[in-house]
This record gives structure tokens, C-alpha cells and sequence, in this order.
């Protein structure tokens, strides 16, 4: 395979917040072998020169909570009602597209997408980013993953490849998240709290027993898994923090106490701001049903606080934004929602590139540009250290390499 | 804004006549206004102008018989096992591409792939040609769509759980099926009234369905609107396929004079995919088909030639039709040229791949065809595709594909 070198006027570093001016990064079989200044950067005389003039580079981002099967457009339970099985992986194909486009190069996905949709991207079917896979988001009975209505249906997606969502008891959740492992999934994803877009749950009550979630995170651990958890409530979060996991996804309310057991295990919080937003604008649009929009308005503001708290007492956050609730491709304006809650912009930048990357998995490989590192670079006309708004918007985005290969330029 | 597209020359499969040098006008609806010399068609200012010049434009093809869902890389038993149902689907993302890529923008799909895959076509998450589908592969217990292996695994090719099961026994359950198969979003039905090659128990000269089990299915469907494909390859499969009122033979193997005098009865067809044994032949030589499978194929293969030869010669209506997915999507050109030369003219060639297929599908006037009304679906090779039917057996051969006024492919 032939050798890449990206030219930009200038090559930004999270972690360091170093811009060196006149840069290259020269990418060999889609790993980074060199970049910095070009005085200092030996580039092969056989490589393909990509000219991005005008464009700081960066590493390509990170979203480390997006569900890549759901369409972002709302819910329309109508809709809901004639979608047939085969459709939901057939949704990654447009979203995957989006995520690239918006800078995302690398995104966990938090459950709903089957391992088929990764195959697929790596045999070259259809462009996407790199991914992490929860498979299944699990749940209790009458949890936020439980589709079942008062009227006596339940709505599951009828997925072969995806393991049931529902789950009770520690001896049947050992064994689904073995399911789980088993179709696929890099992590584990508990919900041990209700949510906002659910029929029969309240965001403010833990679910999950300590037992329940501690088999998990056992379970996951004995294959070299990691747990996040859908917590809201301030129990849900402590629960599951007592059990071990992870990630904490949104954390609507996180108190003192919480946010000592967050430091004290370097645990990560993946606040998705922009989640309720969308909730939100949703309703607005009339495709949201109205348990769901209360629920949304009800939170937002405690949202905010707790996360505000979080940024404040230097818990390390993670960017995630639960996209499939929103549009793909839409992903960077949770940027602007952190930075509004205190965030600096280097930490905003950090929390989607070399954060994430630890915390999902990915250290080294993604979310840096360091020699061994995936040639994944996006170009941005301007300082995003100076103007968020660059990474914030799809359309500000020039130029997305993934592996040494352009899959967007404007 | 309406589209225009500007040729060298415009040529009709129905009369055989070509418009030099010509334009196709093609509404903001996708559906053609006019078409003909370039004198005639008035280009309203501010049109998109599609620059054919070089090129003989002629309506998009159509494919009678391919399984989008299948990869049509010979079958891999390793791989079979190891791809999850949603991979499975998702093949149909590269399948739709590439076959839009060799100018075929119509397809009817015979079985294995879900309503889904034409609904994301059409919200345009990818490009794809329009469908009409069978949904499911119906066939008895043991017979061609019946994957029971004697270690006792049920290897469903295709388990996407919005397919309804493919085996199916007597006349009640029957019913039934096809009523699961038509509310799953099939258009057309398909059964298996004979054995077939690819399958692990069963063989192709053996009849598979009692005539009334063929019959109830024919009813059912007959009763919604669709009619039966069906997958005959033993002769006494094609007659009681026939005899039960199927509208379409496919494969049609060991045609007699009986089988061909049925054929020759009105709104009856034979779709022959010649192409498929060839290709399982091609994967067998690269490890790639079971030891069952080649051995079934090198039987055929000879007795196939000889019965589409006479199929020809007798004037049964012949519809294009290659089985794409049992070889690569996209190769589906290759079949004009193997129809050629069991004895079909250049021009019927390619009217079996329009006007005549359309007219086997029920979609006359609206494909295979460029006239008003009909969707701007047209493909443009850099010559005389009579003279040289070799310009539409490649896909890198053809330089321009447009579906419903949208250019899909244009290779300056």
C-alpha cells in the first residue's frame, strides 16, 4: 500500500496543545509512521500528497455514546410499527456516512447495533468509522431498554444477532452478557437507571440490583470487558460505581459523594448533553410521544448542574452524545454544550480525542497522531483551540481521512 | 428541474430503430417527458444537461432472476457460519451498487432478500435498482431452499428474522406461507418445484411440490395480485409448474416438446440464467462450492445449454435473467452473450433484457422502455449495442447510468 502524506498549514496536538505551523502527517498501510513540521518530517518520494491548504489537522474524533442503528429523527411509534427487522442495520448506512463527514472517526456504540454492521465496514461494503460495540443495551424488567407497553405489546427490534434487552436476576445475567460477548460486543452496556425516551420508567430510580450489576461487570471483566451504564439516578450511579463499572452515560444527578467515587477510581462520566436537546426538539416537531418530552424538559436543567458540578471537581469526562437521539452527524455540538458548563476548549478537544480514546479503549491508536497511531486526521480551516464552532458543525469539517484514505472532502 | 440528457444516438429495443443524434427529457418526478432526434424535444431553459456525447443511450436493464443478499463469491461453508444475519443484509449495499454499475437498474429479486433492503433504497440511504421482490425461497421439506444438513444444523442462508421460513409441506401450510410471504412485502412468489444444485439433499432432474401444493400457491398469490416464479429445473417440475399456472420458469433445464408447447401458452416465461452453472464452476475451481454443488453443476451444465437452445429455436418468450448472486453482482451482462450464442439475435438479446422482461413483470410502459411516461432509467455504451452486444456484457463498458433522471454512474 502506498505511502500518504497530508500538508496543512497547521497540525494541532490535544494533549499537548502544541500547533506546529507548515505540518505533514504521512501515513504508511493506515498508520501514522511520522508528523510534525515539515522541516523536521522525512516524507517518502513515492507518497500520495494530500494538499490540505487553509486546514489545521487534528487527530479524528471520538464519540464515545452513539447508537448508530436509530435514525436521530425522532420517535414515531408509527413509524416504529412498520419498520421491519432488516431495516435497523440498514440505518447504519446513512448514519455511519454522517459520523464520518462531522470529523468522528472512531465512536462506541451504546447498543442497538449488531457486530454485522462492523464486518461490514471493514469488508469495504459501505465508509464508516472505527467502532466499539455495546450489541445490546441490558435492562430490568420494566427498565429503559424494555419495550413492552401497557397495552400488552412489546417492541423490540426482532434483531437475530442482537441478545435480548431484559435481563433479571444475577445467574441470567451472567449468562447474557456471555450472549452478549458472544455476538460481538468490546463492552457491556447496563442500564441502571430508568431514561428519558422509555415507557414505564422514571430517570430518577436506580434499576439493576448491586448484585446484578457486579455479576456483569465480573462476567465482562473474565473476557476482558468493560462495563458502562446508562445512570441517571444518583443511586443508579453509585450502584453501579460500588460495582465497578466504567462509564457512567449522562449522570443527570451526581452529588459529592458520587463524584469522590468517580475520583477515586478514575472512572469516566459521558455526560450527552445534547441528548435531552434533541429530546426536546423532537417534541417540538411533534415526533416525540409526551411521556417522553416531559421526562426530557423535566431533567435538562439538573442535567446541566450535574454535569457543571463534574467539570468543576475534575472528574474526566469522556465526549459521548447518544446520537441516533439526534441526527448523526451532529455530534460536535455537544462541544459547545461542555464548553457552556465550564469546559475549556483544550479540555473539549481532549474529551473527544485523547480522553476518549483511553477510556473506550483506543490509547494510542486513536485520538493522537503519534507514529503508530491509525492515520485518522481531519482538516479544520482554522484553530478549534481559537473557535469550537470548527469542530462543532459537519460543515466545518473539510477534509476526514480514516487510515490513510480521504472519505470526505469539501 | 427537469433533466436532459444529449446522445450520439437514442436506440429503441422495441422497434430496433435508433434517433441520431438525440435527448431524453426526464421530469423532476424521474419519469421521462420525451425522447427522440434532438430537433423534436424541446429542452425548457434551466434543465440539467447530461452530456452523453459519445455515447448510444438505451433504456437501463432489466434482471429477471438475482439474490441481492448473496455475495456471489461461491459458497465458503466457514464463511456461512461465521456471518451474522445483519452482515447478511447489509450485503445487499455493495450488491445494489454494483449492479446498478453494469446499467441493469431493474431487477426482480428471487428470494432471500427483505422488504427492508427496497425501503432503504428508496429513503436513498444507498443507490440501488428498483426492485421487485419474492421475499422468500419456498420449497418442501428436503428440497432446494430446505438447508437441513445430515449433521442435523439448519444452515437458513439468509436468517434475517423478517423472511418468513422457506420450508413449507401441503396445501394448507401453503397457503398460509404465501400469505406470510405477501404481508413480508413480496411481489412476485417463488417456489422450488424441483431440486436444484447449490442445496445439500436434493437433485435438480427430481420434481419437488404435489400439484396442488404448486396449485394452492398459485391461487393464493393469484388472489393478491402476484404471480409464481419458479425454480423448475427437472422436467416434470417445469410441466407441474406449468400445469399449475406458474408465470415464470426459472433455470428450465430439461425442456421437452410437452414442457415447450406449455411455455409457448400466454404470459408464460422462461428466465434461463445460463450464467449461474458457469459460475459455479468458476468458484468450484477456486475452492470456493462444495463437493455436492460442483458435481451437480458439471451434470447440468451440457443438458442446460441444449434445452434454452431449443427454448430459442421453439420462440418461447425468453426474459434475461442470471441468478447474480450465485456469481459476482454486476457480471449480470455476461448472460446476453451466452444467450447469443445458443441462437438469439443481438436484438432479441437485448429486448429480453427490456421490453420483454418488462413485460414478464408486469412493469410495460414504465421500464425497459424510454418512452413518455416511463422512468428515466437509461444506460449509454460508447457504440452499437447490436453490432456489438459485447458493450453491454461489461460493466466497465458502460459509461452512463441514470435512474429516475439522477445520474448513478457516468464514466468521463
Amino acid at each position: 500500500m502506498a505511502v500518504t502524506a497530508i500538508f496543512g498549514d497547521a497540525l494541532l496536538d490535544p494533549a499537548t496543545e502544541e500547533l506546529t505551523r507548515a505540518a505533514v502527517v504521512v501515513i504508511e498501510d493506515g498508520r501514522v509512521i511520522a508528523s510534525g513540521g515539515r522541516d523536521r518530517v522525512a516524507v517518502p518520494a513515492d507518497a500520495v500528497r494530500v494538499d490540505a491548504e487553509g486546514l489545521t489537522l487534528l487527530p479524528g474524533l471520538v464519540d464515545a455514546h452513539v447508537h448508530l442503528v436509530s435514525r436521530g429523527n425522532g420517535r414515531d411509534l408509527a413509524e416504529q410499527l412498520a419498520t421491519p427487522p432488516s431495516l435497523w442495520p440498514l440505518n447504519t448506512v446513512p448514519a455511519t456516512r454522517a459520523t464520518l463527514d462531522a470529523g468522528f472517526t472512531a465512536v462506541r456504540d451504546a447498543g442497538g447495533t449488531p457486530a454485522g454492521v462492523r464486518m461490514a465496514i471493514e469488508r469495504g461494503y459501505f465508509p464508516g468509522p472505527r467502532l466499539k460495540l455495546a450489541v445490546t443495551a441490558l435492562s430490568q424488567t420494566g427498565g429503559h431498554t424494555d419495550h413492552h407497553f401497557a397495552c400488552g405489546v412489546t417492541l423490540t427490534r426482532g434483531l437475530g444477532d442482537v441478545p435480548d434487552s431484559v435481563v433479571d436476576g444475577v445467574e441470567p445475567m451472567r449468562k447474557r452478557v456471555r450472549e452478549t460477548i458472544r455476538a460481538g460486543a468490546d463492552w457491556i452496556k447496563l442500564c441502571t437507571s430508568g431514561g428519558v425516551l422509555s415507557p414505564n420508567d422514571l430517570p430518577h430510580h436506580a434499576t439493576l440490583t448491586l448484585d446484578e450489576i457486579r455479576a456483569a461487570v465480573e462476567e465482562a471483566a473474565a473476557q476482558g470487558r468493560s462495563v458502562m451504564a446508562h445512570a441517571q439516578a444518583n443511586a443508579g450511579i453509585k450502584n453501579a460505581l460500588r460495582a465497578g463499572v466504567a462509564t457512567i452515560e449522562h449522570g443527570i444527578w451526581l452529588d459529592g459523594d458520587a463524584i469522590e467515587m468517580m475520583l477515586d477510581g478514575g472512572r469516566a462520566l459521558v455526560p450527552t448533553l445534547v441528548a435531552p436537546q434533541w429530546v426536546i426538539r423532537h417534541a417540538d416537531q411533534g415526533r416525540m410521544p409526551s411521556w417522553a418530552a416531559e421526562k426530557g424538559r423535566a431533567v435538562f436543567e439538573d442535567h446541566k448542574a450535574s454535569v457543571r458540578l463534574a467539570i468543576e471537581s475534575g472528574v474526566r469526562i469522556a465526549f459521548g452524545t447518544d446520537t441516533g437521539v439526534g441526527p448523526h452527524g451532529s455530534n460536535g455540538e455537544e462541544f459547545l454544550l461542555l464548553h457552556e458548563l465550564g469546559m475549556s476548549t483544550a479540555d473539549c478537544l481532549r474529551a473527544a480525542t485523547t480522553v476518549a480514546a483511553e477510556v473506550v479503549g483506543w490509547r494510542g491508536q486513536v485520538g493522537t497522531l503519534e507514529a503508530g497511531a491509525y492515520g485518522d486526521v481531519i482538516g479544520v480551516p482554522g484553530n478549534p483551540l481559537e473557535d469550537l464552532e470548527l469542530v462543532a458543525r459537519a460543515e466545518n469539517v473539510r477534509l476526514v481521512v480514516k487510515g490513510g484514505e480521504i472519505v470526505k472532502r469539501a | 428541474m427537469p433533466t436532459a440528457v444529449f446522445a450520439d444516438a437514442l436506440y429503441d429495443p422495441e422497434t430496433a430503430e435508433a434517433a441520431r443524434p438525440a435527448t431524453v427529457l426526464i421530469d423532476d418526478g424521474g419519469r421521462v417527458t420525451a425522447a427522440g432526434p434532438r430537433n423534436q424535444v424541446h429542452v425548457p431553459a434551466g434543465a440539467t444537461c447530461v452530456d452523453a456525447g459519445g455515447l448510444t443511450v438505451l433504456p437501463g436493464l432489466i434482471d429477471c432472476h438475482v439474490h441481492l443478499c448473496f455475495v456471489g463469491t461461491g459458497i465458503d461453508l466457514g464463511e456461512v457460519l461465521a456471518s451474522p444475519a445483519s452482515l447478511t443484509v447489509l450485503n445487499a449495499v455493495v450488491a445494489c451498487r454494483n449492479t446498478l454499475d453494469a446499467g441493469f437498474t431493474t431487477v426482480r429479486d428471487a428470494g432471500g432478500t427483505p422488504a427492508a433492503v427496497r425501503m432503504a433504497v428508496e429513503r436513498g440511504y444507498f443507490p440501488g435498482p428498483r426492485m421487485m421482490l419474492a421475499i422468500q425461497i419456498l420449497s418442501q421439506t428436503g428440497g432446494h431452499n430446505d438447508q437441513h444438513f445430515p449433521c442435523g444444523a439448519d444452515l437458513a442462508w439468509n436468517p434475517a428474522s423478517d423472511l418468513p421460513d422457506s420450508v413449507v409441506d401441503g396445501v394448507e401450510s401453503m397457503r398460509q406461507r404465501v400469505r406470510e410471504v405477501i404481508r413480508a412485502g413480496a411481489d412476485w412468489v417463488k417456489l422450488c418445484t424441483s431440486g436444484g444444485v447449490l442445496s445439500p439433499g436434493d437433485a435438480p432432474q427430481h420434481a419437488t411440490f404435489t400439484p396442488s401444493e404448486i396449485e394452492a400457491a398459485v391461487n393464493e398469490a393469484a388472489t393478491q395480485g402476484r404471480r409464481v416464479m419458479a425454480h423448475a429445473q427437472a422436467n416434470a417440475g417445469v410441466k407441474n409448474a406449468l400445469r399449475a399456472g406458474v408465470a415464470t420458469i426459472e433455470h428450465g433445464i430439461w425442456l421437452d416438446d410437452e414442457a415447450l408447447d406449455l411455455l409457448l401458452g400466454d404470459g408464460r416465461a422462461l428466465v434461463p440464467t445460463l450464467v449461474a452453472p458457469r459460475w459455479v464452476v468458476r468458484h468450484a475451481e477456486v475452492g470456493r462450492m462444495p463437493a455436492y454443488a460442483a458435481e451437480k453443476s458439471a451434470v447440468v451444465a451440457e443438458d442446460h445449454r441444449v434445452s434454452i437452445r431449443r427454448a430459442v429455436e421453439a420462440g418461447v418468450t425468453v426474459a434475461f435473467g442470471t441468478d447474480s448472486g450465485v456469481g459476482p453482482h454486476g457480471s449480470n451482462g455476461e448472460e446476453l452473450l451466452l444467450l447469443r450464442d445458443l441462437g438469439m439475435t443481438p436484438i432479441d438479446c437485448i429486448r429480453s433484457a427490456t421490453t420483454v422482461a418488462a413485460r414478464v413483470l408486469g412493469m410495460e410502459g414504465r421500464v425497459g422502455t424510454l418512452t413518455e411516461g416511463a422512468f428515466g432509467d437509461l444506460v449509454g455504451v460508447a457504440g452499437d449495442p447490436v453490432a456489438d452486444l459485447d458493450l453491454l456484457a461489461r460493466p466497465e463498458h458502460v459509461r452512463l447510468v441514470v435512474k429516475g433522471g439522477d445520474v448513478v454512474k457516468e464514466v468521463g
